[in-house]
């Protein structure tokens, strides 16, 4: 449900469109799905660009990698009661758990620079995709709304049920690879927002 | 006979102890090796975020480049830390 102070982020300009992607993108806002944020910018944004709506995957995705990190901790211990006899070494066991706690804490940052920097903006001239790969690669596509053909989303498997997560496609006119927002929450809602932007841009409103 | 007899008898002792510092020396060389690439990674991984961050620009982008430089402190003292304990283990 839109409140009164969620309302006051609406540009002007989308205030009189009336349309019914306002209240979904004001809806439950985080920062996995934030509309309007203030203080953003990205490479390349128009000076006039709005920025509706930056999406994030949604964190269930990255559990697998929290847990395994959490549980990489408890290795030195493992190690030592499995070979409690012929490991009888304190310092070479406090420099192995040392050890491991470090790697543990590489996984958590990466995991979390992956979290921050696989980001999807939506603004009323284009979309973009940003996509932290990992430590040596990253991508980014953009796509302008006019370029924009279709726009789908597929959601699979019982944690997208749970959770409603899933990906959206967005195909673009072109030999142009489509852009894919990856295990983002509400897809429907995501692939509603943009077809509105559409029509919108189309008819020259935005 | 009687030397026979003692290494008869501690025949079961000191293969233990030898396979004690085998495992030990063993185990410190990998440790070594990941700790070096750890470090390495703390470093690939500074870069790819300062590039991000000019990327994408918000209002968190400071506090990320502290925790990406306190990572990185982290990673090199706590590394110098585990090397000495390990050496001198």
């Amino acid at each position: 449900m839109a409140t009164k102070e969620s309302l006051s982020q609406i540009p002007k300009k989308f205030k009189k469109t009336g349309k019914s992607f306002l209240p979904k993108l004001l809806a439950s806002n985080n920062n996995s799905f934030s509309a309007f944020p203030k203080d953003m910018s990205f490479n390349g944004k128009e000076k006039d660009e709005e920025v509706v709506l930056i999406i994030r995957a949604h964190w269930i995705v990255y559990l697998p990698q929290v847990l395994g990190a959490i549980l990489l901790m408890f290795i030195p211990f493992l190690v030592y009661f499995v070979l409690g006899d012929l490991f009888t070494n304190i310092m070479l066991f406090i420099g192995l758990l040392i050890a491991t706690v470090l790697i543990s804490i590489s996984i958590l940052v990466t995991t979390f620079m992956k979290w921050y920097y696989n980001v999807n903006i939506i603004t009323d001239q284009k979309v973009l995709d940003l996509d932290f790969v990992n430590a040596l690669s990253h991508n980014l596509a953009e796509a302008q709304l006019e370029k924009i053909e279709d726009v789908s989303h597929k959601t699979l498997g019982l944690v997208s049920s749970v959770f409603d997560i899933g990906t959206v496609y967005i195909q673009t006119a072109g030999a142009k690879a489509e852009i894919e927002f990856q295990n983002i929450p509400r897809p429907r809602d995501v692939q509603d927002i943009i077809y509105d932007l559409l029509e919108l841009k189309q008819k020259g409103t935005i | 006979m009687d030397e026979t007899q003692y290494i008869f008898d501690n025949l079961n002792k000191t293969r233990q102890d030898n396979l004690s510092l085998n495992l030990s020396a063993l185990l410190k060389l990998p440790i070594f090796v990941i700790l070096f690439g750890n470090i390495l990674y703390a470093l690939i991984l500074l870069l790819r975020v300062r590039i991000l961050a000019d990327t994408f620009e918000s209002n968190a982008g400071g506090k990320i480049k502290i925790l990406m430089y306190g990572y990185l402190t982290l990673i090199v003292v706590g590394s110098l830390i585990s090397l000495l304990f390990i050496v001198l283990g």
